[in-house]
């Protein structure tokens, strides 16, 4: 019983089963549905920092208003994004996607090797809300970092959220454009510093 | 712990720590039953959030790290900057790439003061008595008085000020008292030698600054001086002094270093020969020196008259003689290429000699450059205030910055006069023990939070920007300077207005028209008299004689026309020249307003100007030394010093320089007085036990540590400690040691020292085992190599003559890649690995603090340093050997050395310690279970262990603004870890990243792309890190050196740091016999 009972806790409290799914209810209820989905707005409009730096900001108020300062200005749900344009106060957004401090994960250095935005995040163009597709944990990591071929795509087809590399028959390694083989660290320090 | 994104933790962090176990088994019996009724809600994270910008200003990158230049000083010494800042939060202080002072390096002092910005004792608000002022009412306050003053001229009002070599601040000051002439000012700075000032100015050496060129020295003579240690530009001169160490590639060009000094500074343990004599006698040996440098032929300058020595140089009188000769032989047969350098704390009158000495060397102009010095309008130190406080007509006090109650001598009393002024303003950035003897006290900003200029000793300037605004309601001394006098401005627009009016010179050929003009005109005077004389001689007798009388007339009438037209065409010139030149100052001024912006973002204005047209004036010297005190004939002679941790005291708040081990003494959180181990014997003192010292009527009970190096019936007593009033690190560590000072000597003789009752717990990182002999000895041989220059030339791979294992005895265990050639672990791709160069290392700390701060090293406190248990990556190992009398010592940094075949690795029962691909030891904390097998297998002994969660405790303690250092690329380690030197694996996987996404995308560093916190800090170039696979990298280099060896190679460790053995330059005329 003691055993089995340890096996359990350790395979049912894995993040696959306890952080797949997760979707708090944000203070503003933006939808990536209608922006990336519907409207097709490149992700990086918003999330501009996302080739240049580790983190995938969170865009500034100021980016919503870039739009929203016209389109549906007066808009009830709107108000906390104007309140924190006006007041460069910052939007309280709940974190979905976590990682432990002591995992260091660099988006910038993914997309320079041409992993795709869903192969993390899942179809986000068509959720409502937000919620987050993948376990996130260390094994799962490892498994692509042991394999990446299966989740290699095109790097002009980063953001699409539509493309498949095996449905379009993406081989990576005769991919004129990529410069070199690709050999994602396996070790401690390649992601805990 | 903290990463880029700003976050908040929800989660109510509960401590544990102080609950009984009552309480806590009663707590986990509740947290069980709940257990089961929150799985069905799951068991989520506490819930983070992301708190993005409303405005996101133009260019920030969330988590991407900025980089500004700017500077700060400590006394005379500027340090030029570059200051990491993450998301508006300067973590990081790097020196300056692009500054002639700095050339990227910094001193230990500037690598800490990063905390001085968090330290959480700042005063935070302003108070006048017992009640708290705003902004606002500071203001209003300021204005009062600038007001009242303005009425009467600034009469009755004294200002106290520290030294700051600041253009700006000096304009400030003169402008202030243009503006009250009868207001007086005075400067009071430790950390400023007065005595090397009124030495200067006993030689005519006015407004000028010196600078060592030791690059240019091949023999540098150090009297009592520490510039490579505490005193002066330590960073420059340890570049420059390193430059003539560089045995591998010129071995001929070696220098060669002698000091002569009471206790072992840092320049010491540097040295190639050292003689230990009282302080007192070492400006007599210097006498002594120059009469037998002008025996030995060297001229003395005119004017000058040597002094009399009275050298008694005790225990060391025979080798004293022998040096002389010696020493002066080797100084005049490099004439030119040689100098002396005399200590801060030595009296003024040996600073003149010193010039004079230099001068008969022909060091001006070679070894020391000159250019021009800053000067602030003062009118005397903090014992004239104390003075015109006596006299009542200092009603008025305003310090900026100082902090007189505690760092003037006992004597003064200082407080009490103090009390004697009606009001005293006191701006600090805590309210020390002035602070709360003031009736008002004004939070002072650190200068990351203020504009400002530095000009340094080499008279290069460069703008000091803030790179954040002032945390509390703090403001600098510039501020009130200009808030007294009026300025309705702010400080920028003062420091711009400073640098866009800055007096240009003449344009050299502005002066050139106006002398011809002024020639011309000579000429016309000239002319016109010889005119006027043969008109009025006219009256001929003669025919002939008229007409000879006639033609010259007319002669001189065409001269003076020419004359005339010569003059007319010079005006021109000027006139067209004066236009030139206006045009030419117009153009400077327009490039300057275009120059602001570079000067700002380059951290530097100009290279600073050499100026060797000094007039010197020897007359004052004799007299001077005529009427020098001599010491007492009995009694222990006392040594002031600024400590290597804390200074004056200015950073005895520090926690990461409290916890640093003093270089010689290995003292942490306080300061002790080293005696000698012959007054030890005598009077049976050990380390640690209490002594009573009684100088001048003032008595200090002090702890005392028998300390190699200290000369014989000298008391070395650092300054610094023993606060009351010096926030919560300060406050209780050590002794105070400025209540045995007596006047402005650091020099002090007739002391007396008596064991008194009890002991003290001194938390020594490095315990002294006695003399090293026998077995011990022959170890430490192998660990730290060394050789002379002839014996290395005769023998240039004896490191090998130390290994104990042949290669091919040395067999592993495990399967380690056969390449018996090298050290290499393997050959694919970059391999990381280090050079220490025990030639040019000389224990400044620097990159220990350097360490710290990258890296979120813990402070533990000094009861746990005393239980061993400091957290520190990276240490010094100091050794000594030789005599009491003439003792030698050694200095090797000592961290992680990453060996390939790491026995730590292979104990650890989880893993958590593994090797990288590319040769570096990991660790990943949260998978160690704190076995410690690791740490007791390292033969270096660099792992420490978190025994307690040191970070987080600091953080409950003390509150969440030191936690705003840290650095959020790397992992704040918990209790129960082992953590070690990481190589900056966090600076190694960033410059990956950065090579796999920019440029050609090959994902290979260049040479030089990854520095280390520690490489980068050392002035001397002492570290190398970088890609051991590649040949042609510098460490790759470093590593083919003869002298590189492994230290304990015979555990068939391969480690991947590796030292360049020492080799020091003695004088054979002394080393034989």
């Amino acid at each position: 019983m003691g055993p089995l009972l340890v096996g359990a806790i350790n395979y049912y409290f894995s993040p696959e089963f306890t952080d797949v799914g997760y979707a708090p209810e944000q203070p503003v209820p933006f939808s990536h549905k209608i922006h990336a989905g519907d409207l097709g707005m490149d992700c990086r409009y918003c999330h501009n920092t996302v080739e240049a730096a580790a983190h995938a900001a969170v865009p500034p108020a100021g980016t919503c208003m870039n739009c929203h300062g016209v389109i549906d200005a007066e808009l009830d749900i709107l108000a906390p994004v104007r309140d924190s344009y006006n007041e460069d106060k910052p939007i309280e957004w709940v974190r979905v996607h976590m990682l432990p401090d002591y995992a260091y994960f660099n988006h910038d250095v993914h997309l320079a090797a041409g992993v795709g935005c869903t192969s993390c995040h899942g179809r986000i163009d068509q959720m409502e809300v937000v919620a987050q597709d993948q376990p996130l944990s260390m094994s799962w990591c490892l498994d692509c970092h042991r394999n990446p071929t299966p989740h290699l795509r095109p790097l002009n087809e980063i953001t699409n959220m539509a493309y498949d590399p095996a449905e379009a028959g993406y081989v990576a390694s005769e991919d004129p454009d990529r410069q070199r083989e690709l050999h994602p660290p396996e070790h401690c320090s390649g992601c805990h510093r | 712990m903290n990463k880029g994104v700003t976050m908040k933790n929800q989660a109510q962090n509960e401590s544990l720590t102080n609950m009984d176990r009552r309480d806590f088994l009663k707590t986990a019996g509740i947290g069980a039953a709940a257990a089961g009724t929150t799985i069905v809600a799951g068991c989520r994270k506490p819930t983070q959030y992301i708190l993005p910008y409303g405005k996101r200003p133009e260019d920030v990158i969330p988590g991407k790290p900025t980089y500004y230049a700017t500077g700060m000083n400590i006394g005379a010494t500027v340090e030029p900057l570059l200051v990491e800042s993450h998301d508006g939060r300067p973590t990081k202080i790097e020196g300056n790439p692009g500054h002639p002072l700095s050339n990227g390096a910094t001193s230990g002092w500037g690598q800490s003061s990063i905390l001085d910005l968090y330290d959480p004792d700042r005063s935070r608000q302003a108070n006048h008595g017992a009640d708290t002022k705003t902004p606002e009412e500071v203001d209003a306050a300021l204005g009062a008085l600038a007001k009242s003053f303005a009425a009467n001229g600034g009469k009755g009002l004294a200002l106290l000020t520290q030294w700051v070599p600041s253009p700006s601040y000096s304009r400030a000051l003169r402008d202030l008292k243009k503006a009250l002439p009868n207001a007086k000012m005075f400067m009071h700075d430790p950390m400023w030698s007065s005595s090397a000032h009124a030495g200067a100015q006993m030689v005519n050496l006015n407004g000028v600054s010196t600078t060592l060129e030791l690059d240019n020295a091949k023999v540098i003579v150090s009297l009592d001086s520490d510039f490579l240690g505490s005193e002066g530009d330590t960073v420059r001169n340890t570049r420059g002094f390193s430059a003539g160490r560089q045995v591998d590639e010129e071995p001929e060009k070696l220098n060669r270093l002698y000091t002569v000094e009471p206790r072992y500074t840092l320049t010491g343990t540097s040295a190639d020969h050292r003689l230990q004599i009282r302080g007192s006698q070492v400006g007599e040996f210097l006498a002594e020196l120059a009469r037998t440098l002008k025996s030995k032929g060297l001229a003395v300058p005119a004017g000058a008259i040597l002094p009399v020595p009275k050298l008694d140089a005790g225990v060391n009188a025979e080798l004293a003689k022998k040096w002389l000769t010696v020493l002066a032989d080797d100084l005049v047969a490099n004439k030119g290429k040689s100098l002396v350098v005399v200590g801060d704390h030595q009296p003024s009158h040996v600073h003149a000699l010193g010039h004079l000495v230099n001068s008969m060397l022909g060091a001006f102009g070679t070894t020391i450059s000159m250019s021009k010095g800053l000067d602030l309008p003062v009118q005397g130190g903090v014992s004239e205030l104390a003075a015109l406080l006596d006299s009542g007509e200092a009603e008025t006090v305003v310090i900026l910055g100082s902090n007189p109650v505690y760092t003037t001598s006992g004597d003064l009393d200082f407080s009490a006069k103090l009390a004697k002024a009606k009001t005293t303003l006191h701006l600090g950035q805590r309210k020390d023990e002035t602070g709360k003897d003031c009736t008002w006290h004004i939070p002072m900003s650190h200068f990351l939070e203020a504009w400002g200029d530095l000009q340094g000793s080499d008279g290069s300037a460069l703008i000091q920007q803030p790179l954040i605004a002032p945390l509390f309601e703090a403001r600098s001394a510039l501020e009130i300077v200009l808030a007294l006098q009026g300025y309705e401005g702010n400080a920028h627009d003062y420091v711009k207005a400073t640098w866009m009016s800055a007096t240009q010179q003449e344009a050299p050929f502005l002066a050139e028209k106006k002398k011809a003009l002024e020639n011309a005109q000579e000429a016309l005077k000239g002319a016109e008299a010889e005119k006027a004389l043969l008109g009025n001689a006219a009256p001929a007798d003669a025919e002939g004689a008229a007409d000879t009388a006639a033609t010259s007339m007319a002669a001189a009438a065409e001269k003076v026309e020419r004359a005339k037209t010569a003059v007319d065409t010079a005006q021109k010139d000027l006139t067209s020249a004066e236009v030139a030149a206006k045009a030419a100052a117009d153009k400077a001024a327009a490039e300057r307003t275009a120059a602001w912006g570079t000067w700002i973002q380059k951290g530097i204005i100009n290279n600073g100007s050499t100026d060797t047209n000094a007039a010197f004036s020897w007359d004052k010297i004799a007299g001077a030394w005529a009427s020098r005190n001599t010491p007492a004939d009995s009694g222990f002679e006392l040594n002031f010093i600024s400590d290597y941790s804390v200074g004056d005291g200015r950073f005895a708040n520090n926690s990461w320089l409290q916890e640093m081990p003093e270089p010689i003494t290995k003292i942490t959180w306080d300061n002790a007085a080293s005696i000698s181990k012959g007054t030890a014997r005598e009077l049976n003192i050990n380390t640690g036990d209490m002594v009573k010292i009684t100088s001048n009527g003032a008595t200090l009970e002090i702890a005392a540590c028998v300390t190699h190096g200290v000369a014989e019936g000298s008391i070395i007593l650092p300054l610094g400690y023993g606060r009351t009033h010096g926030g919560k690190f300060a406050t209780g560590a050590g002794f105070n040691a400025y209540s045995l000072m007596n006047g402005s000597d650091w020099i002090q003789s007739g002391a007396t020292l008596a064991k008194s009752m009890g002991s003290y717990q001194l938390a020594i990182t490095q315990m002294e085992k006695g003399d090293f002999s026998g077995e011990i000895q022959t170890r430490i041989d192998g660990l730290v190599r060394e050789n002379t220059v002839d014996g290395y030339k005769k023998e240039k791979d004896f490191v090998k003559k130390y290994e104990v294992m042949p290669k091919d005895k040395l067999k592993s265990l495990f399967n380690v890649p056969d390449n018996s050639e090298g050290e290499q672990w393997n050959s694919v791709g970059q391999q990381w690995g280090m050079t220490v160069d025990l030639s040019s290392c000389n224990g400044c700390n620097a990159c220990a603090i350097a360490c710290q701060a990258e890296n979120n090293v813990a402070v533990v406190g000094k009861k746990e340093v005393a239980n061993g248990r400091e957290m520190h990556w990276l240490r010094m190992d100091r050794y000594f050997d030789g005599t009491d009398e003439n003792p030698d010592s050694a200095i090797q940094p000592m961290s992680c050395s990453h060996c390939e075949n790491a026995p730590c690795e292979t104990v650890c029962p989880v893993a958590a310690t593994a090797h990288g691909p590319e040769g570096t030891n990991d660790i990943a904390y949260n998978r160690c279970i704190g076995t410690r097998y690791c740490a007791n297998n390292c033969p270096y002994k660099v792992r420490r262990f978190n025994y307690y969660n040191f970070s987080k405790r600091m953080d409950e303690d003390y509150g969440p603004l030191i936690a705003m250092q840290r650095n959020p690329d790397v992992t704040v380690r918990f209790r129960g870890v082992i953590e070690k030197c990481s190589y900056c694996v966090q600076r190694i996987t960033e410059a990956h990243i950065e090579a796999k996404t920019t440029g050609d995308r090959t994902g290979i560093v260049p040479d030089g792309g990854i520095q280390a916190a520690c490489s980068q800090a050392c002035a001397a170039g002492a570290i190398t890190f970088g890609d051991v696979n590649d040949p042609t990298t510098a460490v790759s280099k470093k590593k083919a050196s003869p002298r590189n060896y492994a230290m304990l190679a015979e555990l068939n460790i391969h480690p991947r740091t590796t030292y360049l053995a020492r080799i020091r330059n003695p004088n054979p005329a002394l080393v034989e016999g």
